[in-house]
């Protein structure tokens, strides 16, 4: 029999032989559900990994300085383990002016607090170095417009990472000066810096805006000091922005600063680890349920099969096939339906994944998803649906095939 | 008239079963010969055997003390492969339960030990099925499937299976145990066909009408094959 003659006989069978098709829809219906769940699980981690981990918001502490020391605590807070970095507040972020302004957008951008420990993955280009100055780190999707604070971008005057990489831009700034009489701020003097852009990051995995880019912590010290924006008033004080090393070493420096006396200590990006564990515990216990229902399901069937089907293949030794043929007309067979319930939920999947993608859940890259397909749930679907099926299907065959060909036609006296 | 070949031979064959630690003799010291274009016919209480030789002479049951020759080969040689090949080649069974795949039509039941014989050509496969469906009878029925059949049509589909391969010797394991006269009679007369085509046909049978078809009958009686005088 050749391939073709195979493939007819054994899709002809699907639709003639009702346990078999009802086989085929069960086992359907458990692949598509095991690519959404795997694929859900996934790309949670994945965000779990690439947007909360690597968030530096998530490793940022707010900490409230000791108004009774004079550099406020700050000595005995940079000396703690897993401590990256301190700084003021003031110092996190300057909203400035900037070249790129012209008649369609603002030029308004946001430059943020880096340096070689805190900095985004840099998708093109190079990081911050220690010796750095006047570079800066920009969005894949750069939008200079305050526009980007609403997530509201005309894709018409959006710049990519390609043309921004290696390109100079100005950035312009006033002084402030505080008029203790009138209580106003006044403007003073003007100034204009360079910087370069050194490397490009993806702004929505790590939830930035489209106009913030990292500049390096001397540049941003030095523009806040010439603005003025680090003299504190009389009726205000500032907080330290406080970098951890790694998220999971956020508790423990909380716990210490809190014992060095600290009050006020808070993450600065919040985000509800409970709940996401919560779901991480629940999407575990799911797809281990799922996966040992579907292996159960098609085992049991297979199995199942094998035993109603023995007299057939008594029948079949009769007519000369031996085992090895017997081996081949089931496997194959097996094979065959087992791929194309795998191919075909993959395309309903993907058909539907795609749609939700693009439509319904387009709006969650803006909190730093990105929804995409990889290898993971493909590849254990593939287990769970085509494999683990196979093993079983040889492994019953092969055991009524050692059988003895009368009691296997007597298995039909049996039904 | 042809000259008739020598098929079968058995000699002294001995067949026991242990049931419950208990050695169960079945076959004793059998020997006997079987030759084509003859109609042999075994008779026999239940039970006594008849089953469980007509097993041995398709090779479906191997275990057995003695020697058995078919084509001048002795089978004790042999692995299951090429049992297998030899039942494929020139053995056609037939049982009382036709053992017919019911989600195959009638051309497609015929059409299975055609697939694993590379004599037979994908191309003329479908045209040799309608041919031995059209010789046992069923022109007509050959797009229908086993539920569609009355219980003589699924045993002439199940005929025309055991015909696919165009063995020289055909079993039957009491091919009308459960068919009507009519239909017994039909089934008979297409197996006395059979063996007037040069075919060796064996069958095991209760039916008074077999006796009237076969040329040879043997008796299986207190272990022992002796022939009937017809």
């Amino acid at each position: 029999m050749n391939f073709v003659e195979f493939f007819k006989n054994t899709f002809v069978g699907i639709f003639r032989d009702k346990r078999k098709f009802f086989y085929v829809v069960v086992l359907l219906f458990c692949s598509l559900i095991a690519f959404s769940i795997l694929a859900f699980k996934n790309n949670f981690d994945m965000y779990v990994n690439e947007t909360v981990t690597k968030n530096i918001g998530f490793r940022t502490l707010s900490v409230s300085p000791k108004q009774d020391k004079e550099d406020l605590g700050l000595s005995e807070l940079i000396p703690l383990d897993h401590v990256v970095d301190v700084y003021s507040f003031m110092y996190g972020t300057m909203s400035v002016e900037s070249s790129f302004k012209n008649e369609n957008v603002e030029g308004t951008i946001e430059l943020l607090y880096g340096s070689p420990d805190i900095q985004p993955n840099v998708i093109m280009g190079r990081g911050f170095k220690s010796d750095d100055s006047n570079v800066a780190i920009c969005p894949n999707i750069f939008y200079p417009d305050s526009s980007a604070y609403e997530l509201q971008l005309d894709n018409k005057y959006v710049i990519n990472g390609d043309s921004l990489l290696n390109n100079e831009f100005e950035v312009y700034y006033t002084e402030s000066i505080f008029d203790f009489d009138t209580n106003t701020f006044e403007e003073g003097k003007k100034f204009t810096k360079k910087f370069k852009v050194i490397g490009i990051y993806d702004n929505t995995s790590v939830m930035n805006f489209n106009n913030q880019c990292y500049i390096m912590s001397n540049d941003i010290k030095q523009m806040v000091s010439e603005v003025g924006s680090d003299n504190i008033g009389e009726n205000s004080y500032p907080y330290f922005d406080l970098v951890v090393d790694n998220l999971d070493n956020i508790e423990e420096v909380m716990g210490k600063i809190k014992d060095l006396g600290f009050r006020n200590v808070s993450v600065k990006n919040y985000f509800d680890s409970d709940m996401l564990q919560t779901i991480e515990v629940s999407s575990i216990i799911v797809v281990t349920i799922l996966v040992f229902l579907t292996i159960i399901i098609s085992s049991s069937y297979i199995k199942k099969l094998v035993i109603n089907d023995s007299w057939k293949i008594g029948m079949l030794k009769t007519l000369g096939y031996n085992q090895q043929d017997v081996l081949k007309k089931y496997f194959g067979e097996t094979s065959l339906i087992n791929f194309f319930i795998y191919l075909f939920s993959f395309l309903i999947f993907g058909i539907i994944f795609l749609l939700l993608k693009f439509t319904i859940l387009s709006f969650v890259q803006y909190i730093g998803v990105n929804i995409r397909v990889s290898l993971f749930p493909v590849i254990v679907t593939f287990i769970i649906i085509v494999i683990i099926p196979l093993i079983t299907m040889f492994y019953n065959i092969y055991k009524y095939c050692k059988q003895n060909i009368i009691d296997l036609l007597r298995k039909s006296d049996q039904k | 008239m042809k000259k008739k070949k020598s098929l079968i031979t058995l000699k002294n064959v001995t067949k026991n079963y242990i049931s419950r630690h208990r050695n169960i003799l079945v076959l004793d010291d059998i020997s006997v010969e079987f030759l084509s274009g003859t109609f042999y016919l075994i008779i026999g209480h239940s039970g006594n055997g008849k089953s469980t030789l007509i097993n041995i002479l398709g090779l479906i049951d191997s275990k057995f003390d003695g020697n058995y020759t078919i084509y001048g080969q002795n089978i004790s040689t042999l692995n299951d492969k090429d049992l297998a090949k030899i039942r494929m080649q020139h053995i056609g069974f037939i049982f009382q339960d036709f053992y017919l795949e019911s989600y195959l039509k009638a051309i497609e039941n015929v059409i299975v030990p055609m697939y694993i014989n590379k004599d037979i050509s994908k191309e003329s496969r479908k045209s040799r099925a309608m041919e031995l469906l059209d010789k046992v009878g069923l022109k007509d029925r050959i797009h229908h499937f086993p539920r569609e059949l009355s219980g003589g049509e699924q045993q002439r589909v199940a005929i025309a299976r055991a015909l696919a391969n165009d063995p020289d010797i055909i079993l039957a394991d009491e091919p009308t145990g459960n068919l009507d006269s009519t239909n017994e009679k039909m089934v008979f007369e297409q197996l006395k066909k059979l063996s007037k085509d040069g075919k060796c046909v064996i069958v095991v049978s209760h039916s008074d009408l077999a006796k009237k078809y076969a040329d040879v009958v043997y008796e299986l009686d207190d272990h022992k094959l002796r022939e009937v005088k017809k």
